[in-house]
């Protein structure tokens, strides 16, 4: 398993559209991946399960993967989050 | 094939929250029809309307048919629909849709679970 703190750097935070992104990436991988803010845990591939964790702008999340291409995995999601879930600001 | 979905609700009200959940996705993964009902609309006429818009839905897996209030005439269209292959689903809201949207190839009985979950998960204290 890996892990990674990423911020939530965004307008908006981790709202719908973006949310939505997550699980695209999530989907294209059979590994577990899970997103978790203080006590709540959020597996990817679940938009709701993201939205529940009301990440707003500044929030860390730790993102933790476990499985096949676990590292190709979580690069794509750093590079999402990394660009702000592509989104203009 | 997928499941079809039928959106019977009171005025526009299933049609902004599928045009939102389009906006979210960036896509819509399920073919839909939409049923608003007004005050001035024959129950009878709307119950066969849904049930020509299941018939067209339905290409094997059958037809989820999400509705707004429980008891209300919306969903009593919906309770009325003779079909076989259906279930329905009462308390629409965004989160119910956006669940369902996230789960495209899910089968009818699973797909009807995730919207009543998604339903439910989006009513919290905030």
């Amino acid at each position: 398993m890996i892990s990674k703190d990423l911020k939530v750097t965004n307008k908006l935070g981790l709202h719908a559209r973006a949310a939505a992104k997550v699980v695209d990436i999530a989907n294209k991988y059979k590994c577990e991946i899970n997103l978790l803010k203080d006590d709540k845990k959020a597996d990817a591939r679940s938009i709701m399960k993201i939205l529940m964790l009301s990440a707003s702008q500044g929030t860390h999340i730790k993102v933790q993967i476990n499985g096949d291409n676990q590292d190709d995995a979580m690069s794509s999601i750093e590079k999402l989050f990394n660009e702000k879930f592509n989104e203009e600001e | 094939m997928k499941v079809g979905i039928l959106i019977i609700t009171h005025s526009d009200i299933g049609k902004q929250l599928l045009l939102t959940a389009i906006s979210v996705f960036g896509k819509n993964p399920f073919q839909v029809e939409l049923l608003s009902v007004d005050n001035y609309d024959q129950p009878y006429d709307m119950k066969q309307l849904a049930e020509k818009y299941v018939n067209f839905l339905d290409k094997g897996r059958g037809v989820l048919v999400l509705t707004d209030v429980i008891g209300t005439t919306p969903s009593n269209i919906a309770s009325s629909i003779e079909h076989k292959n259906i279930k329905i689903v009462a308390g629409l809201n965004l989160s119910m849709i956006l669940n369902v949207f996230n789960y495209p190839g899910e089968t009818l009985d699973q797909l009807s679970k995730k919207a009543i979950e998604g339903g439910a998960e989006g009513v919290a204290v905030v």
